[in-house]
């Protein structure tokens, strides 16, 4: 299939109709808090957005960011997945079924075909300086494929809490040195986490023949693993952004009076938080949005606690503050857009940790593995074993 | 201090909150959104613009979203869309205004939104997709035509 279809075209020839592309796009659209007009705008933009390339460059992880993009607790097609089915995923180690020189071959040629404006998922840490060769693929270090595709991408989308932030391989003491890709990039701007040497790293890529030089975008989607419907929303909606962009249409000005409601960036994709993550998943700095969206928040309110793990004040729902949960200090979407979710009640039932009874670990925050549990770590040890006594 | 096995099993429903009695409704919220909808109304029929209401942070709010749909009525006209699931556009019994609900295969509620249209454009068909039609049409009208062909009897 050619990649110079437009987006709906493929969905057509996938027998998807005009009226379930214009469901997707109202239900995206909804997702990403774009009002009336903008959502328009957006269903517009984005049927006639070509079909993306995606490359999917995989590091020091654990597979879990893929598991949970890639499965659907729905059938084959659902509006959750509708735009995994028609992205062209070139490259993607666990998934396909080229191994060795033949899938290298794939990667360069894909890269090559879609230069300037495929769209580079990561998951994974990234080690680097003198730990650089700790992670290896086909001979090179992670970091040298790293550098070589983020020259060539129209976006790049780090995904998990690793890929973002370093997540469990940079948890203290760190062996293999690593870095989440925010760290990676030599411009102390962009720096998450200042502890880290930040020498002889990447250079910040540019965007392939612009005039004057605009840096690659890149997207932080955080959380240990992410959700679905935040990389397939943030895909769409730099679908609908990326032609106009790379044909000189529209310049990054013009986006961002598209979307005056977010605070201008370095980035053009426009709605970003300050570690660089979408706005209308992770909510705005000092939006406490897991803690806020929690079922158990009315508990909160009422000063009502757990003293441990699954006493009667757990199972009512009382807040699981006292055994460390870090809700409070967290922003995802998981407390309100649900895992799991039941069908049967209209999808009000939202599954995330805290409704399953432990507390949040802040899994989507910077350095979590280390300060997860600092100040709560003993609260945490103590409510669960207080239980066995 | 009971052991893990020792705590008894209790089966909750799906909510752990402890129901409290029933409140009002909040009017004020309600009242909000006619006087949106009244606004985007007024443009329509002056402008000719259509434009849409996302209800999503209304669906955790059902007394709300209840006494809504009973403020804006039932129309006449009841469409269901299958589409990745189904869709329900219901006319309102205030000319152009639809309530769309978007739901996927297991029923679980997807969106819901408010449109002031004179057709919303879900339930439009595609003008642009005729010629398409008019082939399909051609073979059909052909199939018909050709007359049945039947083994000869000997």
């Amino acid at each position: 299939m050619s990649n110079q279809q437009t987006f709906l075209e493929a969905l057509e020839e996938r027998g998807v109709s005009r009226r379930s592309f214009m469901k997707f796009c109202a239900i995206t659209a909804s997702s990403l808090a774009l009002a009336g007009t903008h959502a328009r705008l957006f269903a517009a933009a984005l049927a006639s957005a070509p079909k993306p390339t995606v490359i999917w460059l995989s590091f020091q992880q654990c597979t879990g960011c893929s598991e949970s993009i890639l499965r659907s607790f729905g059938p084959a097609l659902s509006v959750e997945n509708l735009i995994l089915n028609v992205i062209s995923l070139d490259y993607h180690e666990t998934l396909q079924v080229a191994a060795g020189d033949q899938a290298e071959k794939c990667r360069k040629d894909a890269m090559q075909a879609a230069h300037g404006s495929y769209v580079l998922i990561i998951d994974g840490s990234i080690p680097a300086n003198d730990k650089e060769f700790w992670a290896c693929i086909a001979g090179n270090s992670a970091l040298a494929h790293l550098q070589e595709a983020v020259n060539g991408a129209g976006l790049v989308i780090a995904l998990g809490t690793c890929a973002a932030f370093g997540g469990v391989p940079a948890a203290l003491p760190n062996p293999s040195n690593a870095y989440g890709y925010t760290d990676l990039l030599v411009d102390t701007k962009l720096v998450v986490n200042p502890k880290m040497e930040h020498k002889n790293l990447i250079e910040v890529p540019m965007v392939p023949g612009s005039n004057p030089p605009k840096p690659v975008p890149f997207v932080n989607i955080s959380g240990c693993p992410p959700m679905a419907t935040v990389i397939t929303s943030t895909i769409a909606l730099y679908l609908t952004k990326v032609k106009d962009l790379l044909d000189g249409k529209i310049t990054i000005d013009d986006l961002l009076k598209v979307l005056d409601r977010y605070n201008a960036t370095t980035n053009p994709m426009g709605i970003l938080d300050y570690l660089y993550r979408p706005k209308p998943f992770y909510g705005d700095r000092g939006d406490p949005v897991v803690h806020t969206d929690c079922p158990r928040f009315p508990h909160w309110e009422k000063q009502e606690f757990a003293k441990s793990y699954g006493d009667e004040g757990a199972r009512q729902g009382y807040c699981l503050l006292n055994l460390g949960c870090r809700g409070p200090q967290a922003r995802n979407s998981c407390t309100r857009l649900g895992w799991n979710t039941d069908p049967n009640d209209g999808g009000l039932f939202k599954n995330s940790p805290t409704h399953a009874g432990h507390n949040c670990l802040g899994c989507s925050e910077p350095n979590f593995w280390d300060t997860g549990f600092d100040g709560g770590r003993e609260r945490f040890r103590q409510g669960f074993y207080s239980v066995q006594k | 201090m009971l052991r893990l096995h020792e705590i008894p099993i209790v089966v909750v429903g799906p909510r752990s909150v402890q129901e409290e009695p029933p409140s009002s409704p909040s009017i004020s919220v309600v009242l909000a959104l006619l006087c949106e909808i009244e606004t985007k109304l007024s443009v329509l029929a002056t402008e000719g613009q259509d434009s849409t209401i996302d209800l999503r942070w209304l669906i955790g709010m059902p007394q709300e979203f209840e006494l809504l749909v009973e403020t804006l009525g039932q129309g006449e006209v009841s469409a269901t869309v299958s589409n990745i699931g189904v869709s329900v556009v219901q006319e309102t019994s205030i000319p152009c205004v639809w309530r769309v609900s978007h739901r996927d295969h297991e029923d679980k509620r997807l969106g819901e939104f408010i449109e002031i249209a004179e057709v919303p454009e879900l339930l439009s068909s595609n003008r642009h997709a005729i010629p398409q039609g008019l082939a399909e049409l051609g073979a059909r009208r052909a199939l018909l035509e050709t007359p049945p062909v039947f083994p000869s009897i000997s």
